[in-house]
């Protein structure tokens, strides 16, 4: 609490902004990051190949691109957010959305990383069981592969919220830094370091930031252990 | 219910052909390893499905009237619709899930007018009671057998695959599992094929054999027969033909010398084993280690003679193994040379003595 009391109200509006971001983000891309890590894990298609390269592109590309593509593909002009502003009436680009957005595509392949490698440590032996039992595709993967997997979907889950967490180029690209709607945590310390005498906000929010992605980081690192000692029974 | 398989499958230079036709009751499947018994269970469990073959898979699989798997017609059912039971030779618990978990989990997905076994049934008569609350992984062997065998009957297969359930389970601890099986045998009218590379096994379940060598069936019917056509070649690795027997104990001899007990109605002195009177055992004993003798034998030092009739021979890899029923449904198996037994003019219906060593038992703990 002593901390959040030393916080002005922008440094605290941009802390609450970036979990708010990071959450969201992590919520989005989870259903997609676990279909598709399932299926890396277990395909012996040739395919994957290719879609393993095409998940792992956000982390590769200078994030900036990544939101430019965004902005081509999201804008009110573009061919989906053209789409999406007349027929819903919703706008991504300079909202909290679209910072959501962003930073879930940044952190898309972190996550199936490690929930493919969950996914992976689970025996194909067993998923055949269940099958023969008479459980469909998706029992299977829910009552079998995943119970045995959560943990490292879970570390994916933590280690994906961190990565959120830290998106500024994409964020800044796409959806602006507007206080109180897309300004997280990056971004404010960047405006801080843009203004004189704003030295000691962009320390406390530094301080912060390095808080966050550490606890985020360990949770991940103790799940992951815990994940592999249960391969090893 | 009975299932008929034509298959054809070429993965790599294996080359799997198969024709084969199933009753209800127990099948056992014999065949070295790398044979192919494992791939042809898998593939009628539909666990290996054609396209994900580096090759190609063709035939029909029917299980009663249901096709299962047919290429030319393009029929290729997915595991979960084929009833087809099959009990892992890992055993495969699911480790997360408590006994009663696991036994429940295929139960719990058939249509209740299917249900044929109450689950209260099948976790009596495995005995199954006192484990249901364990988590998987803290059971013994022989416990995880049950489970894995209960978890596939409740499932209400119409086929029951085993791949050698009993292959990860020490010597001693396998017999527990056969009165299990029996249970299993007389309660479910369905097929069983039960692939083992143990003689002693097989005989106790079933005396309906397939061989199967290099990826082909080499021979069916009944075991003694379908064995001597054809052990031979890569089949003549070298295998047991070890029998046992039932025995109630009169008395072990207190000095630690000798147990005395009864075997087919007959007195017989076995090797110290501290058991109690009445106790019901077992003992394994090798063909090889039995004489047969037309008239008993005087001034011997085998201390067993045991009285019987020939009723089969069987031709076995270049040797006679000689039936002999002692009574009460015990048979003992003597090796004979073909030789010796036109010497003995021995035919069937000839009463013999059995001369046994007392060594040549061995005891079988277990049940």
């Amino acid at each position: 609490m002593t901390l959040v009391a030393l916080l002005s109200p922008e440094e605290l509006s941009a802390l609450g902004l970036s979990i708010q971001v990071g959450l969201a983000a992590t919520l989005l891309s989870l259903p997609f990051a676990l279909v598709l890590a399932f299926w890396l894990a277990r395909s012996r298609s040739r395919w994957t190949v290719l879609i393993d390269a095409l998940v792992i592109m956000p982390m590769i590309l200078p994030p900036v691109v990544v939101g430019y593509l965004l902005l081509i593909a999201f804008g009110r002009q573009g061919f989906i957010g053209a789409f999406l502003y007349e027929q819903l009436g919703l706008s991504l680009a300079y909202s909290w959305s679209g910072a959501a957005l962003a930073a879930g595509i940044l952190a898309f392949p972190l996550m199936v990383r490690s929930m493919r490698e969950a996914l992976e440590s689970v025996d194909p032996g067993l998923e055949e069981a269940a099958a023969t039992l008479g459980a469909g595709r998706l029992r299977v993967f829910f009552s079998i592969s995943m119970p045995l997997a959560y943990r490292g979907i879970l570390a994916g889950c933590s280690l994906a919220f961190a990565r959120a967490l830290g998106e500024f180029g994409a964020t800044i690209t796409f959806a602006g830094n507007l206080e109180g709607e897309t300004r997280t945590l990056p971004l404010a310390i960047y405006s801080a370091m843009q203004e004189p005498g704003q030295y000691p906000t962009a320390w406390r929010l530094t301080c912060l930031s390095i808080a966050l992605s550490l606890t985020a980081t360990i949770l991940c690192e103790l799940l992951l252990r815990r994940q592999r000692r249960e391969r090893r029974r | 219910m009975s299932l008929q398989v034509e298959l054809d499958l070429t993965r790599g230079d294996f080359r799997l052909q198969v024709e084969l036709q199933l009753g209800p009751g127990l099948t056992a499947l014999f065949g070295p390893s790398g044979c192919g018994k494992t791939t042809l269970l898998q593939v009628i469990a539909g666990l290996i499905q054609p396209k994900q073959v580096a090759g190609e898979l063709r035939g029909k699989i029917q299980l009663g009237e249901r096709l299962l798997f047919a290429s030319n017609q393009r029929i290729c059912l997915p595991p979960r619709e084929r009833r087809v039971g099959m009990v892992f030779q890992d055993l495969r618990l699911f480790p997360h899930r408590r006994v009663a978990d696991n036994l429940l989990y295929g139960y719990e997905l058939v249509p209740e007018k299917r249900r044929k076994l109450e689950p209260a049934q099948v976790i009596e008569a495995l005995e199954l009671g006192s484990l249901l609350a364990r988590p998987a992984t803290e059971i013994s062997g022989g416990e995880r057998q049950r489970v894995a065998l209960g978890r596939a009957i409740l499932a209400m297969p119409e086929l029951l695959l085993m791949d050698e359930p009993l292959a990860a389970v020490d010597l001693p601890r396998r017999r527990q599992i056969l009165p299990y099986l029996r249970w299993v045998q007389e309660t479910l009218e369905i097929p069983i094929l039960y692939v083992s590379h143990a003689l002693p096994e097989i005989l106790e379940l079933t005396t309906e054999i397939i061989v199967m060598d290099g990826g082909k069936v080499v021979g069916s019917g009944e075991v003694f027969e379908t064995l001597g056509r054809t052990l031979h070649g890569a089949l003549a690795e070298p295998f047991s033909t070890e029998t046992t027997l039932k025995v109630q104990v009169e008395n072990s001899l207190e000095d630690g010398s000798a147990t005395w007990g009864w075997i087919g109605g007959q007195r017989v002195v076995l090797p110290f084993q501290a058991l109690s009177p009445g106790y019901l055992g077992r003992v394994a004993l090798g063909p090889e280690d039995v004489m047969l003798a037309k008239s008993e034998l005087t001034q011997v030092s085998a201390r067993n003679q045991l009285h019987g009739e020939v009723v089969r021979f069987s031709p076995l890899h270049g040797r006679q193994l000689v039936h002999v029923r002692l009574g009460e449904g015990a048979v003992v198996l003597a090796e004979l040379t073909q030789n010796a037994i036109e010497d003995l003019g021995l035919e069937l219906g000839s009463r013999v003595n059995c001369v046994i060593k007392t060594s040549a038992f061995r005891w079988v703990m277990g049940k």
